[in-house]
């Protein structure tokens, strides 16, 4: 066999190759090149993970690779083939006999990617509608089988419930089964393990890894590191429309060549000491007066080694933050105490819930408190309880020692300075026809105008040094919060929480929603502040990385309850709870 | 994978349970019966609050239009009768006794469903609103059904047939939404009755004479629901779920028809409750127009004349149709909108 004919016979056997695949959008007259000569392919039983942050150009290549990047795209490729199909030569009818049967499309959140109005069986059973001439009764034995072998448990019952019902694992095999009812040779998953908690999406992650070893060759697209590293045979990490850099899995996390991929790989949180640096710079590019900023980082990354060596390493935590600004307290004592703090709601059927049982923990000052658990185990309750927005049931809330939660809401009012709180969508929390500069001088005056051409100098001064203090420049204050990114907007908003210049910050999943990139400098910023400021954090994430890199204290919730807590290094290392247990063995890393 | 084995094990419950699964505890069923009877408690207390508040307001508001019910008893104030017999039909009336004595008599009578005799005719206001109500129905529960089809197939072209049709849709609704009645009626009897002979202009028994009156009523309702329905299918066509059903393989129409289409009519439906009580009010008009005979009509008339039990009656009767579609209304959700069913809770 010549040469030639090997490379064709492995051509032959790739169940999608694609060769310079250019896609453009058209808006009008102007043409934004998106996807700029990508290439890779993909053979049976192998997968291969695209990773990039938001906009660069991973999803619209996997749409292009089914055909539906929209009408207003315009494709191109030297080659675009799912298995012997040539993808670009496709006309409308044979491009849906392709979908769902050739190739299958996982996509994030199962919730609102499957009909909410439709039974998750309708929707499967559609697939085999579309491609089959099977009964309706052989489809929904078809179904039944289907959902049994993505595990999920009880297919019959299930079956016949919508997406809404479902919890976040169930619902999420439901779509893979929707996706891979007719065992199509590809599957193409577009961040499908993301918005789901840890336990869950090892569970999503192994399923994968079982289609794959059955021979369904996967194209796994996301922007966690740390997932792709679980299951990807190849890596491509694409940003600005390109590929990068290209390899195998192990040498591409092991051995980064590009600049971006380090980028990437020193923003993931998980492992890295509390106190070291994930993003390159002190916050260098924030300060850029373009929303793009956050994308762009990658394509300028600033000086390499400029990280943990600005700080010296890591920061040994009792010295940490301690004689911050207004600081009336002594060092080490409580800036809050939760004792034995329950609340339970009730349902619409009437019974009671129990979503906060018996929780204490003490939150030291300059400290941080990290309070980790998935979705449900009443972590969000208890930021409320903390933050006196909620009644608990029973047990109380001190603030420094002195009474919070049992305060009417006129005696606490004045206090409410002294703790503020940033989320997880800070676009949510503004007023869109405000821009920064309104949004900030109402947190800085509590709603009233400041008074005369000395009040409105101070406070014009105020507004400078608060976006100062969190990297943005003075130019964005003009700026409406959904002309911002999603980092300069989270920044917005801990400045804003800032602006009365509390003691206690409650961060509720406060990097949920960003880049690894972007979460990189928020993170750093939020150290930054705390060191400066001798700020205490009540730390909420569903993140362990995260949690661990961030906290002194760890308390770890399931159901309602503070199963293990301590400090963070004992708890990582030696979790005693078996919750904890699986928490951290289900959490992906690199390495 | 030992969670698979019990998959076999359990039999599958009725439809009603399986729906719940999820949160299933074992006095679930239970209190899905409960539930759904507090929710019927609540409804026919609503409608009764809603049915006394009607009649205590149509009673003394009609009391405020000058004139004297007596006369209007005798035939109008042009019947000339005299002191003797107006005192007398006011004895015969109950009117001489004091207005709260009247208000207590008139309640205790709508009580029982008795609606008095009419004025005018001086037959049981039941039989007038019975003869009319029929009728008014037929054009009202027609005008609706038709609004629909041309709300959908507006909104199904709006959304399919590319930035041409999107645009004169768009002039075609809000043109329609505007349009009052009675203007609407007579532009429609110009052409199609007048000038082409086509169609009756005053209305008869049979098809052809509904057909005018239904598109006057319709097509105003149409344009509006049709703007909703637009609004919806558009945002359906963006969500995941239709990316996922293309990426199925489903065809762009099997797409619009079994995904967006029913998230289109969910706000629809909620509204058509609304659109139902604009329908009876417009009917009023429409029925004067096209002279055919109805509850509008007859409504029209008794207050012409103060005919207060007529005008009694047919309010109470508009009334209690109405709170009929809002529940009826309610329960569509319900059944479109499995969510709804699910929270439990009352809209």
């Amino acid at each position: 066999m010549s040469e030639q004919d090997a490379v064709a016979m492995s051509e032959r056997a790739a169940v999608l190759d694609v060769q310079n695949l250019r896609v453009a959008f058209r808006t009008g007259r102007a043409s934004t090149q998106v996807v700029d000569g990508v290439g890779f392919r993909i053979e049976p039983g192998q997968c291969l993970a695209l990773v990039g942050e938001s906009g660069s150009g991973k999803s619209v290549t996997a749409r292009s690779i089914l055909g539906l990047a929209g009408d207003s795209a315009h494709v191109s490729a030297d080659r675009l083939r799912v298995g012997s199909r040539d993808v670009l030569t496709l006309g409308n009818r044979q491009l849906r006999a392709m979908r769902g049967a050739d190739v299958g499309l996982v996509l994030q959140d199962a919730l609102v990617s499957l009909d909410p109005l439709r039974t998750v069986g309708r929707e499967i059973a559609d697939a085999l509608r579309l491609h089959t001439r099977l009964t309706p009764s052989e489809r929904s034995a078809r179904v039944l089988r289907v959902l049994a072998d993505v595990g999920v448990p009880e297919p019959h019952l299930r079956a016949r419930q919508r997406s809404g019902e479902l919890s976040g694992g169930l619902r999420q095999r439901a779509l893979i089964a929707s996706a891979i009812a007719l065992e199509p040779p590809l599957l193409i998953a577009d961040e499908p393990t993301t918005a789901l908690d840890t336990t869950v999406q090892e569970q999503i992650l192994r399923l994968l890894e079982r289609l794959k070893s059955e021979g369904t060759g996967i194209l796994l697209i996301s922007h966690d590191l740390a997932v792709v590293g679980r299951i990807a045979d190849t890596i491509a990490v694409m940003t600005d429309g390109r590929i990068v850099e290209q390899g195998p899995a192990t040498q591409v996390l092991g051995d980064p060549q590009h600049e971006y991929t380090r980028l990437l790989i020193r923003a993931v949180p998980a492992g890295r000491p509390r106190g070291t640096r994930l993003a390159p710079t002190p916050t260098p590019a924030a300060t850029a007066p373009t929303a793009q900023h956050d994308r762009s980082v990658g394509s300028s990354p600033k000086g390499p080694e400029s990280s943990d060596d600005t700080r010296g390493g890591t920061i040994s935590a009792p010295s940490r933050g301690l004689g911050g600004a207004g600081d009336t307290m002594p060092a080490g004592s409580a800036a809050l105490e939760a004792r034995g703090l329950s609340k339970s709601y009730r349902s619409p059927d009437g019974s009671r819930r129990v979503v906060v049982d018996d929780v204490s923990f003490v939150l030291e000052r300059g400290r941080t408190l990290g309070l980790v658990g998935e979705s449900g185990s009443g972590k969000t309750t208890t930021a409320r309880l903390a933050l006196g927005l909620t009644a608990p049931d029973a047990g109380t809330v001190t603030l420094g020692g002195a009474p919070w939660s049992i305060l009417n809401e006129r005696l606490r009012r004045p206090e409410r300075r002294r703790i503020g709180a940033i989320y997880q969508d800070p676009l949510g929390s503004f007023d869109p026809r405000r821009n920064v500069r309104e949004i900030l001088a109402d947190a800085l005056t509590s709603g009233r105008s400041a008074s005369g051409a000395g009040g409105r100098a101070a406070l014009a001064r105020s507004i400078a040094e608060l976006l100062d203090s969190v990297g943005l420049a003075t130019a964005l204050a003009d700026r409406r919060p959904l002309h911002l990114s999603g980092g300069q907007r989270q920044r917005v908003a801990i400045a804003r929480a800032l602006a009365p210049d509390p003691q206690i910050l409650v961060c509720d999943e406060p990097v949920s929603a960003l880049d690894v990139s972007v979460q990189a400098q928020v993170l750093d910023l939020l150290d930054e502040l705390q060191q400066e400021r001798g700020l205490s954090y009540l730390f909420i994430s569903h993140d362990l990385g995260v949690v661990q890199h961030m906290s002194d204290t760890v308390a770890v919730m399931f159901d309602g309850r503070i199963v293990e807590t301590g400090p963070s290094a004992d708890v990582f290392a030696r979790p005693a709870h078996e919750y904890t247990r699986r928490l951290l063995e289900a959490a992906p890393r690199i390495g | 994978m030992t969670f698979l084995a019990d998959a076999a094990g359990s039999p599958g419950p009725g439809s009603a349970g399986g729906a719940e699964a999820l949160h299933s505890r074992p006095h679930e069923r239970g209190g899905g019966v409960w539930r759904a009877v507090r929710w019927a408690a609540t409804r026919v207390a609503g409608a009764v609050f809603v049915l006394w508040a009607v009649a205590t307001l149509i009673f003394f508001g009609i009391r405020l239009i000058p004139g004297d019910p007596a006369e209007a008893i005798l035939g109008g104030p042009g019947s000339r009768a005299t002191p003797e017999a107006l005192a007398q039909a006011r004895a015969e009336f109950g009117l001489d006794q004091p207005l709260f004595t009247q208000y207590l008599h008139e309640l205790g009578r709508l009580a029982t469903g008795d609606f008095g005799t009419s004025y005018a005719l001086k037959v049981p206001v039941g039989q007038v609103i019975l003869d009319g109500l029929g009728s008014t129905l037929v054009l009202t529960v027609i005008s609706l059904a038709v609004a629909w089809l041309l709300a959908i197939a507006l909104a199904l072209w709006a959304t399919r047939g590319g930035r041409v049709a999107a645009a004169v849709s768009t002039v075609l609704e809000i043109v329609a939404a505007a349009v009052p009645n009675f203007w609407l009626g007579t532009i429609l009897i110009l052409p199609f009755s007048v000038g082409l002979g086509w169609l009756p202009a005053i209305s008869t028994p049979g098809i052809p004479g509904l057909v005018l009156p239904v598109l006057t009523l319709a097509i105003p309702l149409a344009g509006f629901l049709g703007q909703l329905m637009r609004e919806s299918v558009l945002n359906a066509l963006d969500a995941p779920f239709t990316v996922s059903a293309r990426a199925r393989g489903e065809s762009e129409t099997g797409v619009r028809l079994i995904h967006a289409l029913r998230h289109a009519a969910l706000p629809a439906i909620s509204l058509s409750g609304w659109a139902f009580g604009s329908l009876i009010s417009g009917a009023v008009v429409v029925e004067t127009v096209f002279a055919r005979p109805g509850l509008g009509r007859t409504l029209l008339n008794a207050v012409l004349i103060r005919d207060i039990p007529v005008v009694i009656g047919v309010v109470m009767v508009v009334a209690l149709v109405y709170i009929v579609v809002t529940i009826a209304t309610d329960l569509a959700d319900r059944i479109a909108d499995p969510r709804l069913r699910q929270q439990g809770g009352d809209r």
